[in-house]
């Protein structure tokens, strides 16, 4: 069933993880068990560390993963937190994090969803 | 952005911006998308990448420890001048048919300064390119 009215969501941030290639699934994992709905992974690149570590740069994988999972404002803090343990960030060269503010948000909501938020009125 | 002097080089031309990005099925939605935001609106800056979506509210089987398999998803992110933002926030909902089931999500995020892309004048489409056409 379709909705087309609008349904703001505010109070939401997104929290981007680079991590490793092959480590953004334990970043998921970690945010889901905070109760994140959902998390999107893409490929990247990485330059920076593995010059400057010269040989040692072996070690650091270019091949990124960028985790992006948007979340409550209000569990943004707990998610990042369980976000940097599972992504063991306190490693040098593990990767980093960070919290962008949203503005706004639209998805499908349904309306069963919708009829249990004080204020909103169903319309048939 | 910085302010350009006789002598020195030109300012860099820019404003603020706001910075729309919808996160699509990988039905063909994000290329009709594009091409609504090129043919209709004019707008050049936007760009699409493949992604991998997990989601937590479907259904889906996976072994004991590991994610269950990802869909393929579309993320294109569109910049857009901060006072056309939530009017073209609100045209892409319906125009990328946000408001069903699986439609995706579409966000918006503010930007402190984007520059134009300004495409060379007098080069044609390429074949097949958008025409507003949908």
């Amino acid at each position: 069933m379709n909705d087309t009215r609008i349904t703001y969501l505010t109070d939401v941030a997104l929290i981007t993880c680079i991590v490793t290639a092959g480590r953004g699934d334990a970043v998921i994992r970690a945010a889901q068990a905070m109760g994140a709905a959902g998390a999107l992974v893409y490929h990247a690149r990485g330059v920076g560390p593995r010059e400057r570590l010269g040989l040692l740069g072996i070690a650091i994988e270019a091949e990124k993963d960028v985790v992006s999972v948007l979340v409550a404002t209000d569990h943004q803090d707990a998610v990042f937190e369980a976000i940097y343990r599972a992504a063991e960030l306190d490693t040098p060269g593990a990767g980093i994090a960070y919290i962008t503010p949203i503005e706004k948000m639209a998805t499908y909501v349904p309306r069963e969803i919708l009829q249990r938020v004080p204020g909103q009125r169903a319309s048939e | 952005m910085s302010v350009g002097t006789p002598d020195g080089p030109a300012p860099i031309p820019g404003t603020a911006a706001k910075l729309i990005a919808c996160i699509l099925p990988d039905d063909g939605t994000e290329r009709r998308l594009l091409q609504w935001l090129r043919g209709r609106k004019g707008i050049t800056r936007a760009n699409s990448v493949y992604c991998r979506g997990h989601s937590a509210l479907r259904e889906a089987t996976a072994r004991r420890g590991k994610l269950p398999d990802p869909l393929l998803m579309r993320l294109v992110t569109i910049v857009v001048e901060a006072d056309e933002a939530d009017a073209l926030f609100d045209l892409i909902y319906e125009q990328a048919d946000i408001h069903r089931p699986g439609g995706g999500t579409l966000i918006m995020q503010p930007l402190a300064f984007a520059t134009p892309f300004v495409l060379p004048a007098g080069v044609p489409n390429e074949n097949g390119g958008p025409t507003g056409d949908l």
